[in-house]
Parts: C-alpha cells; structure tokens; sequence
C-alpha cells in the first residue's frame, strides 16, 4: 500500500512486548479471516437457536415499538428510537419475518464489532494482539446474546467501536489534516447515533470527550502535548455528535414541550435505582440467599432497606415530563435523607457491574418461550436444546469463567502492559463511562460496550504473557487496587451465582 | 520540540497548514447548528390545543398518532374523561384507534 501523505510516521513500538511495528499494521491484515469465520458461525449457531423465540424483558417492547413505526408511520417510543427504526426498517421490508431479519442484522453487526476490535487490539499494541482479539471475541459467549436478542446493546457496540478505532488513529497522529478532521467528524457522528441508540451511551461522549482534551493534542510521542488542540479536536468530535442527536431532541422536545435530549425514562431508571427496593435484571426470577454461602450475609446487609422505605415511592404523573422531575426531586431527597443506605448500596451495583453473570447465563437458565400463552409466559429464554442441562450447565459456567478471565485479562493489560498513546486512556474512559450506571440501575447488560472494549486490553495482555510486566510503583498499586476491586465484587456475587445455578 | 531534544534529529510532525482554523470553524458551525435544532424544535412545540387539531388532521394518519402520542405524553388523556377519549377515538383514522389500542391500552379501561 502506498502511503499517504496525510499518514504520518507512527511512534516506536511499546516497551514490553510487539515485535511488529504499528506503523506497518494495515486495516485488514491477513490472518483476519479465520477469527472473523468463527465468530460468524458462532454467532450463527446461537442466531438458530433464538429464530421464533421471544425472549424475556425489553425485547417484546423494542418488537412492539418497530412493529408499530413500521404499520403506523410514526414513532410513539419514550427511549432512543434508532434500535427501533432498525427493526421497523426490518418489518418493513421482510414482514412477518422482520423480527428474524432483524436479528441476522444484529448477528452481522456483531461480527462487524470483531473485526473493529482487532483493529482496536492491533492499533493498542501489536498485529498478534489484533488476531487474539479476534479469537476472544469469536468465542466470548457473555456478549453473544447482543447478537440477536433484540436489545439494543449489539447496535450500540457496532457503533461505538469504529468511533474509537478513529479516535485512537488521530491520538496516534496516523490520521491528519483532512483525514483527520474527517475522522473525528465520523467518530462524533458514530457516538452520536449510538447515543440514539441507548441513552447510557451518553456517558461514552462525555468520557470519550474528556480523552480526547487529554489525548488528541498529542498525536506522536515526538511531538509534545498541546492542549489547546486536544480541546479543538474534543470540541469538534463533541459538536459533531451533539449535530448527530439535535434532530431528535428538538422532536422530543416539541412532543412534550420541555427540553429534552434523547430519552424520556431517565425519572423511572433514578426511581428504579435510588427509592426503590433493590433491582437488577441479571437475577430476575431468582431466589438469591441472604446466608449460607460466601458473601451473602455481606450483601444482604449492605441491601437491607431503611425502615421508611415505603413514603420515598411517588406517584406516577400522567405527563412524562412532570413525572421525570418528580421521581428525580424524590430520589434525591432519599438520597440525602439515607446517605448511609445510598453508599452500602452503591458498593453492591459496583459489584453487579463486574458479576460474572451475564445475559447469557440469565437467558441459559430461563424457560422456553410458551407461544400458547400471553404475557410474561410467552417470553423466556432459547427455544432449543441449549436449555436442557446437559448443554445449559457446562455453558453457563465457561460463561461464568469466560467474563473472570476477561477482566483480569484486561486489568492486566490495561494497567501492566504498555500500549500505543491513548489506548490505556481509551480504557480508562470506557471504565469511566461504564461506572456511573452503578448509580442507578446496575447489571452486566448495561456495562456491555464497556465489555466489549475489554476485549482490547486483555488481548495485549494475552500477546504480552512471555514478557515482563511494566515496572513501576504507581502501576502495580493500580494493579493491585483493581485486583481488590474484582475479589470484592466476585465476593458478593457468589450467593447469585449459586442461585443461577441451581435454577438450570 | 528543538532538534536539542531529539537525539536522532528528527523534527516534530507539526499540523498540516490551516488544520487549526478549519477545524474550530467546523467544531463551531456544528455546535452552533445543534443549539438552534433544538431550540427551534422547543420553541415550535406545539400547544395542546395544537396537538388535538392535528391529531384530527384528515387523509394523515402519520400526523394523526404522531400528535396523539405526544398528547399522551403530556398526560393529557388521562385527565379527562373516558368517554372524550373515545369519541376522539372515533372520529380520528382507524391507525390512531390501533396506535391507542396497542400502545396504550391502559387508557381504554374504566376508571
């Protein structure tokens, strides 16, 4: 391939470990292929299992809403309405079979997300990293589910990582001038639709906004920071995204006439996470035991709700908008009024957010679908022989052990390996922009385009195994803090694995 | 960066000539064109005497729903009685009856 002139020289190669120079990775490097076969068929064995099936929680209310966009020409939802024009679009086109439809378009999206995570990983550290990266995403079955339960997870991913390729490119300075005026456009434009995509991605600009002042105004090791075109090419990435999510929200905000910037459940998630009774849909349907194995007694202290619980719900307004307010104005006087609970609390959706349950033990352990019945009954989890027990158990748990090793992986690689310029920053703000879900509603759904993005780190980790480790007192504290951090959580969540697993 | 600095001599890649400009005018034009979208969208919200008008709109069901919906938002139905909502109902194109009867059924009970 013949270089560019805009395609500066890249820097020297990180300390430890490649042994390939950066600068002569390509896009689309050979040995690519095989990964991205695998997660294909992968992905394809799971899509088969899930074709006719209905699964349990938000997927009949995104079917609803597209179905309905679809038929009557207008959308009539309160979230973000891109993953519902993805399976109105569906409907429109392959009627009855729109659903099918829209989850082999996820299961493309996904594979697509592979390969943008090889590009991540060869980017971050080496060309080895990038085919490891591959493999891990190939075969990491807790994110399998995004690739055909219609949530809106999978479209957020496909989105939200090509938009962190770009970024990471011009924080190497292999993208300038115009090509990289172009790709912080495109990258604030990805963020922006991922934003129209789940509202949480909201966080991902914010984070990746703030990287970028730290990040993109260092394009090569030989040049010294410059801050004020880190806050030039932040602002312009922010401004093409804010461009992206205008249309919407002047349309929201018409529709109820008060500002509004994506979507309209914000009140009922600070309601559902500061006032109410403990919820978290990863052990919906579960019993999780207050004592009897490790942790649980911890956990079910650190949840015991104050004795005047009962005078912080509130009433549910008729107007969306005065209800917002009203559900935030109450959980913020909770808040204030049990700040104990509120913290104790807090540590408990911290370690939720790292569980090593997933959708996909969630879904491995619930029923069939019933098609005979209607309501809840009529959803559950895959139709095939996934559930019965000889294949339930085993997968359930490589599962459990896949999202362990994951992130020790990608602690490991994060903090202990050395990476291109901004990649460890480009982790550090998907951490940043995953974390504050703790604040309200916590389970391993909510934390996947975080996941996703770990798969980067822990592949530099896996490409780094024969090297010695960075040196450095501040890193191996960091290291040994982020260690403390995932035994406490895994501390508090052996009580619902145990129940998880009892009900397969 | 001085060639000091450098022990191999090399000089800094510096910004490609007018990059700078072009990007601020970018970044700004941007951000100035998403505050006026919004801002018009808010400041052409509807009222809801607005909202029920359109949502009688003849041969546009699309505009029809489109307005029922954001006086559901608004809370308006369930201020009022059941019987305006099903005279509306009546009068309105046969997708605003299926938009209500699917979406918001609740609306349709006693109450």
């Amino acid at each position: 391939m013949r270089p560019s002139p805009n395609i500066a020289p890249a820097e020297p190669p990180p300390v430890a470990a490649p042994t390939e120079h950066p600068s002569q990775a390509r896009w689309l490097p050979g040995g690519w292929l095989a990964p991205l076969l695998c997660a294909a068929v992968v992905r394809g064995l799971w899509l088969m299992s899930a074709a006719g099936g209905a699964f349990r929680g938000d997927e009949p209310a995104y079917v609803g809403l597209g179905r309905a966009w679809s038929e009557l020409g207008a959308y009539t939802g309160q979230w973000p309405p891109l993953h519902p024009a993805l399976i109105a679009a569906c409907v429109s086109v392959f009627g009855e079979a729109g659903e099918t439809a829209a989850r082999v378009v996820l299961t493309l999206l996904s594979v697509w997300s592979c390969a943008w995570l090889m590009v991540l990983a060869t980017r971050a550290h080496s060309e080895r990293a990038g085919r490891l990266a591959g493999w891990v995403a190939a075969l990491y079955l807790p994110l399998v589910p995004f690739a055909h339960v219609l949530l809106s997870e999978g479209l957020a991913i496909a989105l939200l990582l090509p938009a962190c390729a770009l970024l990471l490119a011009v924080a190497a300075g292999e993208l300038r001038g115009h090509r990289g005026t172009a790709a912080l456009v495109g990258a604030g434009f990805a963020v922006g639709l991922a934003c129209l995509t789940k509202e949480a991605c909201l966080f991902w600009l914010g984070a990746l906004g703030l990287w970028g002042v730290c990040s993109l105004g260092r394009p090569a090791q030989l040049e010294s920071r410059r801050w004020s075109t880190g806050v030039r090419r932040a602002v312009l990435f922010l401004g093409a995204a804010a461009m992206t999510i205008a249309p919407w929200s002047a349309r929201a905000s018409a529709d109820l006439g008060s500002l509004q910037l994506l979507g309209r459940t914000a009140g009922l998630n600070a309601y559902m996470g500061w006032n109410r009774d403990y919820i978290n849909f990863d052990l919906v349907g579960l019993d999780v035991p207050d004592a009897g194995a490790p942790g649980a007694s911890l956990r079910a202290s650190l949840l015991e709700p104050p004795a005047d619980m009962e005078q912080w719900r509130f009433q549910f307004l008729p107007d969306v908008a005065e209800r917002n307010r009203l559900a935030v104005a109450t959980g913020r006087a909770f808040i204030r009024a049990h700040t104990g609970f509120f913290l104790r609390t807090r540590a408990v959706k911290v370690a939720d957010l790292l569980t090593p349950l997933s959708y996909m033990t969630r879904y491995l352990r619930m029923p069939p679908p019933d098609p005979e019945v209607a309501g809840v009954k009529a959803t559950g989890g895959y139709c095939s022989v996934l559930t019965s027990r000889p294949f339930s158990v085993p997968l359930t748990l490589v599962s459990i052990a896949m999202v362990l090793a994951l992130l020790l992986l990608a602690a490991y690689g994060s903090i202990m390996v050395p990476l291109s310029p901004g990649a460890a920053g480009l982790v550090a703000a998907a951490c940043a922009a995953t974390a504050p879900l703790a604040l309200v509603v916590a389970m391993s759904r909510f934390r996947a385009p975080g996941e996703a993005l770990l798969i980067v780190p822990a592949a530099a980790a896996l490409a780094s195994l024969r090297c010695p480790p960075a040196r450095g007192l501040f890193r191996r504290s960091l290291f040994v803090a982020a260690l403390g951090l995932l035994l406490w959580s895994w501390t508090l969540a052996v009580a619902p694995i145990l129940a998880s697993l009892e009900e397969l | 960066m001085s060639p000091e600095d450098d022990p191999q001599g090399q000089v800094a890649p510096s910004e490609p000539h007018g990059e700078g400009p072009v990007q601020w005018l970018l970044a700004l034009g941007l951000g100035a064109a998403a505050a006026i979208t919004i801002t018009l969208g808010l400041s052409g919200a509807p009222t809801t005497e607005e909202l029920l008008e359109r949502a009688r709109t003849p041969d546009d069901p699309r505009t029809q729903v489109q307005a029922m919906h954001a006086l559901i938002l608004r809370g308006y139905w369930e201020e009022r009685p059941l019987e305006e909502l099903t005279s509306h109902l009546e009068s309105s194109s046969a997708e605003v009856g299926d938009f209500v009867t699917r979406m918001h059924g609740s609306l349709l009970r006693p109450r």
